[in-house]
Order: structure tokens, then sequence, then C-alpha cells
């Protein structure tokens, strides 16, 4: 499978689909003018990936989003939730800004309905 | 020798009944054999064809009951995605808004005492210089210097100049009209 990566900008986050490790990077604000343009290869790479594969681990470092953003991660959450339902390993590793508790607070809102590990972390 | 006169109750066995009598050896010469060999038939006929129609229907009503059952769930579950989604997308847009509201009090206001900065007197100068062209109405501008504030530093350390400023900000606060601005021009000088 090919890696996607994808320079992060001012409203866009950085964006890296692992190969390599399986591991799927997002970090940055996302508040991109064409959500669904700039999510859908990402989510093709993780359907795409869970069907040929037994693990994956997202790492997100998101910080402000937008709706269509916000469905888009709701979507992704979705997806890993019934690969963990069929019996996939798949996790999720939140990191956030000490100094911005609301971003824990908001990624907290995400994790309800989620049963896979998902975890908050505080960025060291 | 079947039973000519205890018709069964139940379906299955009145149509036993029935074909026990078709076979049976006493009625082989009865005048009305023919007719009864023909409606006998096509009641059997009728009760197959009756059952399978009730079979076929109960089918497709189990269906439709399974498929509006989906669409129930389906519904609820876009639902509950959708007030999730709002929910969350106004938490973002309120922490927009504060972040919003806490620039532009950094932008206009002095963060040590809270008073308008350089910035927002020079917009109200210019506010205040246009109108006194239009109306020739004048405005009055007061300039402050609080003598001396470097011995206070100086004695008391800056902490405590701090919040003499912040004191001396309060008090000029205090007095003014509502449409009266009081700003701090300067920057510490310690």
């Amino acid at each position: 499978m090919n890696a996607i990566r994808i320079a992060g900008s001012q409203s866009t986050p950085e964006i890296h689909c692992n190969p390599e490790s399986g591991t799927v990077l997002l970090q940055g604000d996302s508040y991109p003018e064409n959500s669904y343009e700039l999510y859908q290869p990402v989510i093709e790479w993780i359907e795409t990936w869970l069907d040929r594969h037994q693990h994956l681990h997202l790492e997100l470092r998101l910080v402000y989003m937008n709706t269509s953003s916000v469905k888009a991660m709701m979507d992704i959450f979705d997806i890993l939730e019934a690969a963990h339902q069929k019996g996939q390993h798949v996790s999720v590793d939140w990191f956030y800004d000490r100094r911005n508790e609301r971003v824990a607070e908001m990624a907290d809102e995400f994790r309800e309905d989620c049963t896979f590990t998902f975890q908050i972390i505080p960025d060291a | 020798m079947p039973d000519f006169e205890r018709i069964p109750h139940d379906d299955a066995g009145r149509r036993a009944w029935v074909r026990e009598l078709l076979g049976s050896a006493t009625l082989a010469e009865h005048p009305l054999r023919a007719a009864f060999e023909f409606l006998a038939e096509e009641y059997l006929a009728q009760e197959a064809r009756l059952d399978r129609m009730m079979r076929i229907a109960d089918g497709y009503s189990n269906l439709s009951h399974t498929q509006s059952l989906g669409a129930v769930e389906k519904y609820e579950r876009t639902l509950r995605r959708l007030e999730k989604l709002a929910r969350i997308s106004d938490r973002y847009q309120k922490i927009v808004m504060e972040l919003n509201e806490s620039l532009k009090r950094a932008a206009l206001e002095d963060d040590l005492t809270g008073l308008p900065n350089r910035r927002m007197l020079l917009e109200a100068l210019r506010r205040e210089t246009q109108r006194t062209q239009r109306e020739g109405q004048p405005f009055s501008l007061i300039m402050l210097d609080v003598d001396h504030f470097k011995r206070i530093n100086d004695r008391y350390g800056h902490d405590v100049g701090d919040q003499v400023l912040c004191e001396v900000a309060h008090t000029l606060q205090e007095s003014l009209r509502d449409y009266d601005l009081c700003a701090r021009w300067g920057v510490r000088n310690s």
C-alpha cells in the first residue's frame, strides 16, 4: 500500500498514513474548504488497510475542527469501531497540549460510543 | 370402514376424512360418486392453495416488519450521530468565540490595568476629531502623568508599582461619565 503524506497548512492538518507501521497521524487545525476532498483518501486508506491487516493505530494531535471535519472524524471512528467489533486491533491516542484542556474535553466527546482503546494523553 | 357421520373438526382431519371417503368401496357405486369426487378434489386443491397463499403472505409481512425495524434503527442511529455532531461542533464554535473575545480584549485593552490601550485611544481620537470637524463642537483631552512613579518601584518593587497603577486606573475609571474614555498611553517607565 502507498503512504499518504500531506503537509499541514493554517487550515488543514498534517496527514501521514504510514503502511510501514500501520499508523495514521493527523496533526494541527482542521477547517478546510473541502473536508470531503481532504478526508476521503484517508478514509479509503483506512478501509483498505483494515481489509488487509488486523491492526491499526491512530495518532491525533488535532486542535480546532470545523463541522465537516468533525463529521469526517466521526466516520473514521465508526470504521474503527466496526473493525474492533470484528476482533481487529485498533487503538487511538489523542494528544493535547496541557495548556489547552478543552481539547481533551472535545476528544472525550468523540470517545463516547467507542469501545476500542482510546487514550487522551497530555503531551509531554 | 369410514365413519360417514362424524366430520372431524380440524383441517388435517377433514382432509384425511375426505380422502378416506374417496377410496371407500361403499361409495364406489353411489350415484353421486362422480360429483363427490369432483367436489372433493376441488376442495383439497383449494385448501392447498390457501395454505400456500397464507405462507407467502406471512413471509412478506415478516419481511416488511423486519425492514421497518431496520429503518427505525437506522433512523435512530443517524439521529444520535447528528446530535453528537451538533454537540461537538457547537463546543468548537464556543471555543472560537471565546478566543475571539480574548483576542479582541488583548488588542484593545491594556493587559495590566484593563484600561483601553493606546490603539483604542487613537481610534477614539480619530473619531472625535472627525466629529469636531463635522459639528464644530470641541472635545477635551487630559493627559495625566504619575509623578515620581519610579520611586514606588524602587522602594516597594515592581509588583507594588503594578498595584499602584491599577489603583490609579481604577480611581480614574470610577470618576468618569458614561461617554468618557480613560486609556493608558504609556508603557511602564520604571
